[in-house]
């Protein structure tokens, strides 16, 4: 009888402890429950200026392509949060239709001059948002870390004008843009962006050599440039 | 056989309701609380042992703290490419053309070789209609440009994916990726030429995030070139698309070789 009692205690034992134990242990492996889906981070942006020499060109405009060298400058925040300024001057490039335009309208019309409007300044101020940072490996070796920001812009857009007969001037300008910023060293990263920005401008004149259509557009510009971070050290979270 | 039986039922009863008793004590014991108590009134041995017991809850906070900060996760990849095929449905709009506004409806299948390489079809339907400067220039300058507008297209594909990656939002999860090249020949058709077929090659980039292990999200870069036949004589047209797609992945699970 205290031999079937022993062995009944002890089969109770190793089902009801059998039934515990696995999730008693799973709680006490598990000793990243709870910590953060990423930890101890190299913080590329956070409390660093970054000073950007960029080119940009405009898309989708057809008569005067716009080529805008300039610089940008941001200090980060945070990691995720910046604020900073871009100016970029403009060169305007005759389009191959602003070419065609102007050979054929003249062969019937003599007294035409074809002209077409440009973006000469871009003086902008911007809060940049970045919510999504990673990193890459390329060919199985080559580290890479990146991010994706967005920017909105506020400032001031002049426009030009290829003759006389177009409104001129600086006017107020709205826009927002997206890019990559890839970090090629602690210090150095690439960057490419597309913005959208509002200016007041007719795109040309029409045959009888004066301004004709909308004046309130939206420009897309797009944007590569080499960015340099100082300090020259990312900090790492915690 | 029945006494047998009955002791087990209440040896069973009886271990489950110590343990259930034992748990709350286990509990205490993993997260120990940190009590100020009044040591005036114990004896030097009392408050001594009070004092270790003390040091060896903070050691063992630190310690776990340590534990944490010191463990690497190696994450497998989300997604496995090889021998899979995938089933692209998808949009894309023509960038930085100044006289027509172009959307295409893509579709294609590539079957994946090996986590680097694909080959596969696409093939799109184009809907193009005359942008604001092509309408301008007809009106303002009385000029009728000819117009070629896509209509269809389709490519044998090659895919290259050197890129891999992860990245996260604000810290809450872990996406990962893969960034890829592509090279495709092929014809399209256009609005020039009587339906003709003519032929055409691509390039571009792209890059698919692994929101699912059987479906997953692209954004990619095109470049589709042809020779135009224009009564003024031929012309290279390069035609810029952004787009995205939504990949099917078949089979839609799969086995790691190797298990973690």
């Amino acid at each position: 009888m205290n031999c079937k009692l022993t062995t009944a205690v002890i089969l109770s034992l190793c089902c009801v402890i059998g039934g515990f134990v696995p999730s008693t242990a799973f709680a006490l492996d598990d000793v990243l429950d709870g910590s953060p889906v990423v930890r101890r981070n190299l913080q590329y942006r956070s409390a660093r200026h970054e000073v950007t020499g960029l080119v940009g060109m405009t898309l989708g405009d057809p008569f005067i392509r716009n080529i805008l060298p300039g610089a940008r400058y941001d200090y980060h925040m945070f990691d995720w949060l910046s604020f900073g300024g871009r100016i970029q001057g403009g060169i305007p490039i005759e389009t191959q239709t602003y070419g065609e335009v102007d050979r054929k309208v003249t062969a019937n019309n003599e007294t035409f001059a074809m002209e077409a409007s440009s973006i000469r300044l871009i003086a902008l101020g911007h809060v940049s948002v970045s919510p999504l940072v990673g990193k890459m490996l390329a060919f199985s070796r080559l580290p890479i870390q990146f991010d994706v920001h967005f920017d909105l812009l506020a400032g001031m857009v002049g426009v030009g004008s290829t003759g006389d007969q177009l409104q001129t001037g600086t006017g107020f300008s709205l826009g927002a843009a997206g890019g990559i910023r890839v970090f090629l060293s602690d210090v150095i990263a690439i960057t490419t962006d597309l913005q959208a920005i509002s200016t007041t401008r007719a795109l040309s004149v029409n045959r009888d050599s004066r301004e004709e259509g909308y004046r309130s557009r939206f420009n897309t510009i797009l944007n590569f440039g080499v960015a340099f971070f100082m300090p020259p050290k990312p900090s790492r979270a915690d | 056989m029945h006494a047998f039986i009955r002791h087990v039922f209440v040896s069973s009863v009886l271990v489950s309701l110590t343990l259930v008793c034992l748990s709350p004590v286990s509990a205490s014991a993993k997260a120990p609380s940190v009590k100020e108590t009044d040591t005036s009134n114990l004896s030097p041995r009392a408050r001594r042992a009070l004092r270790r017991r003390k040091l060896t809850q903070e050691l063992a906070r630190k310690g776990e703290a340590e534990l944490r900060k010191s463990v690497r996760v190696f994450q497998q990849r989300y997604l496995v490419k090889a021998r899979r095929a995938e089933l692209t449905m998808g949009g894309s709009v023509a960038i930085g053309d100044a006289l027509m506004d172009t959307y295409n409806l893509d579709a294609g299948l590539m079957v994946h070789i090996n986590q680097s390489w694909a080959v596969g079809l696409s093939g799109s339907y184009s809907l193009a209609s005359q942008g604001e400067a092509f309408n301008n220039i007809q009106s303002h300058f009385g000029l009728f440009p000819e117009r070629s507008k896509l209509q269809a297209s389709g490519f044998g594909e090659l895919q290259f994916s050197p890129i891999f990656g992860k990245f996260n939002s604000f810290g809450m999860a872990v996406v990962q990726m893969d960034a890829y090249l592509i090279a495709a020949a092929g014809a399209v058709r256009t609005t020039i030429g009587d339906g003709a077929m003519k032929p055409s090659w691509q390039i571009g980039a792209g890059l698919r995030v692994h929101t699912w292990r059987a479906l997953t999200v692209s954004l990619e870069v095109r470049d589709i070139m042809f020779v135009e036949k224009f009564q003024a004589g031929d012309r290279l047209m390069q035609h810029w698309f952004g787009g995205i797609k939504i990949g099917l992945w078949i089979p839609p699970t799969f086995q790691y070789k190797y298990q973690r």
